[in-house]
């Protein structure tokens, strides 16, 4: 009897085989939409930033062409960047250098050297790098895919990146380029990893109103970026949900209508409940299951949320299953062969 | 086998559209019955009919198959009655357009003792039995209206059920298909077998040594 409700269920498959390219297509959406939500919170609730768990950033104007006091400035940021705090400019094709201790918001740049090296996963076969004459060896690969979000213009491929991460502050010579531009490009960058009124003070009155005018920019943190997700993406996504409820409930009356015929003669002639509802259910595990694999095959499902995508697909399956059952489980059974069905 | 119904009643509708299809009607059908309902359309035929063959269990009073009542059938024992016991013949064919015949007559095997391998055989057998054997790879949707209904007739003889309930089998077929709908039922009926078959007048000969209950308002009268 269970092989032939198989049998059964991969014929009505075969059946709708158009209708069911909809189907799949229609779930992975569902799933995406789940995924991407999900997953912006799982980032934020994992994603370590510092102890104290907020960091600064700023935005720079040039409003001067030389700086008054370039030593004086630089070992103010030098100061600055001793603790909690960091920064970064760009050294050339595909490489940053950071000075200071940028593991706090980036924990993949963590080291106890004053000089490493990390390299990104297209780039893990470098033994070497050589810097003013000096070879260094790479400290880290980085994981492919990993982020590094606020640094601008880094949308392109991180895995072929090069980071330098200096712990002390001091312009290296092997760096090309114009040094006002350079100090203008680090103070712009400049990350302080707290918001302590003290040390964001120290770092404008480092700073001066001579050559860079500085603006608060952003106060980010774990809490703001969760509050976001939960307030507002959240929201969002219990909207769409219940529209792709509504929409899942409209689409699966029709499927029960146009088959509850078939299903009730079925039942005239022997069959179960049991028979009907595993039909059904075996159709549906198909559609999902398709779902989901469309959905790892575009690289936007995670294997380790396979579990998420499975108890969705299976309080799915078990909302239809008792549509279905309730249709199917009335006294009179002759109102099911008049409406709906295949003739 | 015996069909005992005991006071059977149905009402359709609440309150201002209260219909009362059965009023009160009471039957005893044991092997070799041959009964033939008539009535004006409305009357309750098919109602009676759905009651009695377990497609309709919403209905007052009893109905006590071989001494059992049916309200208290397990479902494996209903599934058991529907599958070998009752072969229904429903008025509108109630087939499944998209199958074929073979598919469509198949049904009622899927669910029976029947070993698959010696499916074939049986559908065969019973096609020819309704005279549809080189009609067996057709789409159901493709055949005329006496067509239809013989593979009605064969899906419910299939598994040699032991009551046939039939109702209005040539409700919308000329004569001389009628008549051949109707000798491919009696065909199969022997003194064991119950037949119960409405319709608004029989066309044709009838089974022979039938019984004619007449279905008016609800209520029966020889």
């Amino acid at each position: 009897m269970l092989l032939n409700d198989i049998r059964l269920a991969l014929k009505d498959i075969y059946k709708d085989k158009i209708l069911l390219v909809f189907y799949i297509l229609f779930f992975a959406c569902v799933l995406y939409t789940i995924i991407s939500t999900t997953g912006s919170l799982v980032y934020e609730v994992k994603r370590p930033v510092t102890d104290k768990g907020d960091y600064t950033v700023f935005e720079a104007f040039l409003i001067g062409e030389r700086i008054k006091q370039p030593e004086e400035l630089k070992e103010g940021l030098a100061h600055i960047y001793g603790s909690e705090a960091f920064s970064y400019c760009e050294a050339g094709s595909k490489t940053y250098v950071f000075f200071g201790d940028p593991s706090g918001v980036y924990p993949y740049l963590k080291t106890e050297k004053d000089l490493s090296i990390f390299v990104g996963e297209k780039r893990k076969n470098t033994e070497k790098i050589a810097l003013g004459g000096v070879d260094y060896g790479i400290e880290g690969i980085l994981e492919e895919g990993c982020s590094f979000e606020s640094l601008p213009g880094l949308w392109e491929d991180m895995d072929e990146m090069t980071f330098i991460v200096m712990r002390n502050f001091e312009l290296p010579s092997w760096i090309r380029g114009d040094e006002t531009e350079m100090i203008f490009e680090i103070i712009g960058n400049t990350h302080i990893l707290t918001r302590k009124t003290e040390k964001i003070e120290e770092f404008f009155n480092c700073v001066g109103h001579d050559f860079v005018e500085l603006r608060v920019k952003e106060q980010r943190g774990k809490g703001e970026e969760l509050g976001f997700i939960l307030g507002q993406m959240y929201p969002f996504l219990f909207i769409l949900l219940l529209c792709y409820f509504l929409c899942s409930s409209i689409i699966l009356d029709g499927v029960i209508k146009r088959r509850i015929k078939e299903f009730t003669l079925h039942l005239l002639q022997g069959a179960r409940m049991r028979d009907i509802v595993l039909r059904f259910v075996l159709y549906y595990i198909f559609i999902i299951a398709a779902a989901i694999t469309l959905c790892f095959w575009l690289g936007v499902a995670d294997k380790e949320e396979l579990w998420l995508y499975l108890l969705a697909g299976a309080a799915f399956i078990t909302l239809i299953s008792v549509m279905a059952a309730r249709k199917l489980k009335k006294k009179d059974l002759n109102t099911n062969l008049i409406v709906g069905g295949a003739e | 086998m015996r069909l005992e119904l005991k006071q059977a009643g149905k009402v359709y509708g609440r309150g201002m559209e209260r219909i009362e299809a059965l009023q009160d009607i009471s039957l005893v059908l044991s092997g070799g019955d041959r009964i033939i309902l008539t009535g004006e359309s409305g009357a309750g035929k098919s109602t009676l009919l759905r009651i009695l063959g377990l497609i309709d269990r919403d209905f007052s009073g009893d109905y006590l198959i071989d001494g059992k009542n049916s309200r208290d059938f397990k479902p494996k024992e209903l599934q058991k009655i529907r599958n070998h016991i009752f072969g229904f013949v429903f008025q509108e064919y109630a087939l499944i357009e998209d199958d074929t015949v073979f598919e469509n007559v198949k049904i009622p095997l899927l669910y029976s003792n029947v070993k698959r391998k010696d499916y074939k055989k049986e559908i065969e057998r019973t096609l020819e039995e309704v005279g549809l054997l080189e009609l067996m790879g057709k789409q159901a949707r493709s055949l005329s209206g006496g067509q239809r209904q013989r593979v009605a007739i064969a899906r419910a003889l299939v598994n040699r059920p032991e009551v046939i309930i039939a109702d209005e089998p040539t409700a919308s077929l000329d004569s001389s298909t009628a008549d051949q709908v109707l000798q491919a039922l009696y065909n199969y009926l022997d003194n064991t077998k119950i037949l119960i078959m409405a319709t608004h007048g029989l066309k044709g000969k009838g089974p022979g040594n039938e019984k004619i209950l007449r279905i008016a308002e609800g209520s029966i009268s020889l």
